[in-house]
């Protein structure tokens, strides 16, 4: 089919080394103007954009303030990793690749499920820094829980250098298996494992409260023997804070641990918020794609 | 069967031998850990527990987490063997498997235990009829069944020694009779090459695990009816050896295939996918003829279904007059 040419946009904010909690907001709204820009371009002008843009701010964080990873050296053995379990949303993991220099950025307009693309709509190991293939639901935590636990074995059961993080979305705490590994976490005493749950409050058909209500959610964790933290997931400074605290020893010595990010789907774009139903996944034809551009302020 | 020593392996049983076998990886090898799901009392694999306890890790019982993790854990440069259940863990962590494994090119060696009717007293929740289906569906996985317990052994260290995903298929240990020696003695198995264990003109029987010594004791059977049967152990059942096969085909003019699996898409449908364009030629499929299987008597199951050394003669028989 023919694609649509990209006409560059300038970049409004980049990835830097100690970037501020207010650089970092600005690489929130860089994020989501690339995930609008990412689906419009896309080979089926389509992405799991509700999912992205709740979890921007979560994103914005991870790849600007707390992933110590080397995009030069993508198999670096000290490097922290990020599993984005909920695989749909790989957009968002996209953009924030980019502007880390894992690849350039013209990849995500000219690669985005498009034929021979590189950039899946569920990524895959063929790119250089995905850690694992997601997108059927729930294995993401299972991956991290081997990832934490081989992590400790190369370093004789000593707490390793790096962390392991991942991110699920609160639909895919539907699954058994999303269970399997937070029951696995636990056992295996992985405090060096960190979650992460964009919770959005939708799933797909309808709220998660009317599907499968997942409270008392923290409790849930809480109970399976993680420790727990629920905050805004849109407030940057209480995102960086929840990490910091997750990332020490001495927050809860052989506990995983969980942040519940309280999050509204399809942030800020209006029409997305008020009709999260319709934009679990979502096409964007001209009109749409202007009309979310104005909403970031372009 | 002697207790001598064969090909470096001590004449044990299947089971047995797998224990031995991943005790000695673990020795030569610090990178090899084992991954259970609460099934290594049958497995055999808690010998290796018990010698290297940090390099050993159990999920519960959960097959998908035991995946996900195989493959988590994989990609910290440590190789995980995981055997369970063939039947638990190719059908309840098939997704897992494709995606994470298969898909990934994930370094995971997958042992399917308790393939086929060899766990008689579970019936057909636990029989493992389409592992072989499932898995040979997959791309990039290498798909392997042993004959004997020497060969597995010799499979097993091959799996670890290659980069990528493996499954072997084995069957429930400490079944006598299939315990013995069927490859000859300076065998060596090779991904990708199918042993002849016996030469013949005028039909070839292939086979696989334990249909292995059944087409040779059938091979017998027809060599006293003036019927030279050839046969092969098709051990490497993906990537499969269509040179052997061919070759041996374009002389015989005639096969059999054997399997302890459905002939739906297992060893005898692998067969035909690899002759098929190159030497089509009269093939019968001995094998689970697409039916679940009942939990009974070993030997009344492979009566009853048809996987015995009988089974095989009067398939050859059959095809003898097309």
């Amino acid at each position: 089919m023919e694609y649509k040419n990209k006409s560059s946009l300038k970049v409004y904010s980049t990835y830097k080394e100690n970037m501020s909690p207010e650089n970092i907001r600005d690489f929130a709204l860089q994020l989501r103007r690339d995930v609008v820009e990412i689906t419009y371009y896309s080979g089926t002008q389509s992405s799991h954009i509700g999912g992205e843009l709740s979890a921007a701010d979560i994103m914005a964080v991870l790849y600007g303030a707390v992933l110590h990873v080397d995009p030069q050296d993508p198999e670096w053995e000290d490097r922290d990793i990020f599993i984005l379990s909920k695989g749909h949303c790989s957009a968002l993991q996209y953009a924030a690749m980019a502007h880390r220099g894992y690849f350039p950025r013209e990849v995500l307009w000219n690669e985005f499920n498009r034929i021979n693309g590189r950039l899946q709509e569920h990524a895959n190991m063929e790119l250089p820094g995905i850690e694992a293939p997601t997108g059927s639901l729930g294995m993401g935590l299972c991956n991290g829980c081997g990832y934490a636990w081989t992590g400790r074995l190369k370093n004789k059961h000593k707490i390793p250098p790096n962390y392991v993080y991942v991110m699920l979305g609160d639909g895919e705490c539907t699954e058994g298996q999303t269970w399997e590994g937070v029951m696995l976490g636990a056992q295996l005493r992985l405090d060096n494992l960190i979650a992460i749950v964009d919770y959005n409050k939708y799933i797909i058909s309808a709220s998660t409260h009317e599907v499968m209500d997942l409270e008392p959610f923290e409790q849930r964790w809480q109970d399976f023997g993680w420790h727990t933290q629920r905050i805004d997931g849109h407030d940057i400074p209480n995102l960086i804070n929840a990490f910091d605290k997750a990332r020490q020893y001495e927050t809860a010595p052989g506990k995983p641990r969980v942040i519940i990010a309280d999050t509204v789907k399809g942030k800020p774009i209006s029409f997305m918020m008020k009709d999260a139903i319709n934009w679990h996944a979502g096409h964007l034809d001209d009109a749409l794609y202007k009309k979310c551009m104005e909403e970031l302020g372009l | 069967m002697s207790e001598k020593l064969m090909y470096g392996c001590s004449l044990k049983g299947m089971r047995a031998t797998l224990a031995e076998t991943l005790v000695e990886l673990g020795h030569e090898n610090d990178k090899v850990i084992v991954i259970d799901g609460e099934t290594g009392t049958a497995t055999n694999i808690l010998d290796f527990r018990n010698t290297f306890p940090d390099r050993f890790v159990t999920m519960g019982v959960a097959e998908q987490s035991a995946v996900s993790f195989a493959f988590g854990a994989s990609r910290n440069g440590v190789i995980p063997v995981v055997p369970l259940f063939s039947s638990f863990m190719t059908r309840r962590a098939c997704d897992q498997i494709f995606i994470q494994i298969g898909y990934a090119n994930a370094n995971v060696k997958l042992i399917g235990c308790y393939s086929g009717f060899t766990t008689p007293n579970t019936g057909a929740t636990h029989q493992s009829i389409n592992d072989l289906a499932i898995m040979r569906s997959m791309p990039n996985f290498t798909v392997i069944e042993t004959a004997d317990p020497a060969e597995l052994k010799q499979a097993v260290k091959k799996a670890v020694e290659i980069k990528g995903p493996v499954y072997i298929r084995m069957i429930r240990g400490d079944l006598g009779r299939y315990d013995g020696v069927f490859n000859k003695e300076d065998y060596r198995f090779e991904i990708g090459v199918s042993p002849i264990l016996r030469e013949g003109r005028d039909v070839t029987l292939i086979a696989s695990g334990l249909m292995v010594p059944r087409a040779l004791e059938a091979a017998e059977e027809l060599a006293k009816k003036g019927v030279s049967a050839e046969v092969i152990n098709l051990s490497s059942i993906k990537p499969i050896d269509t040179g052997t096969l061919v070759a041996s085909l374009k002389k015989t003019g005639r096969a059999v295939t054997a399997e302890n699996h459905n002939v739906m898409g297992g060893v005898g449908s692998a067969v035909l996918e690899a002759i098929c364009d190159k030497c089509p030629v009269p093939l019968k499929m001995v094998g689970i003829h697409d039916r679940y299987g009942e939990s009974a008597d070993i030997k009344d199951l492979f009566e009853k279904y048809g996987l015995c050394t009988a089974d095989i003669v009067k398939a050859a028989e059959e095809i003898l007059k097309y």
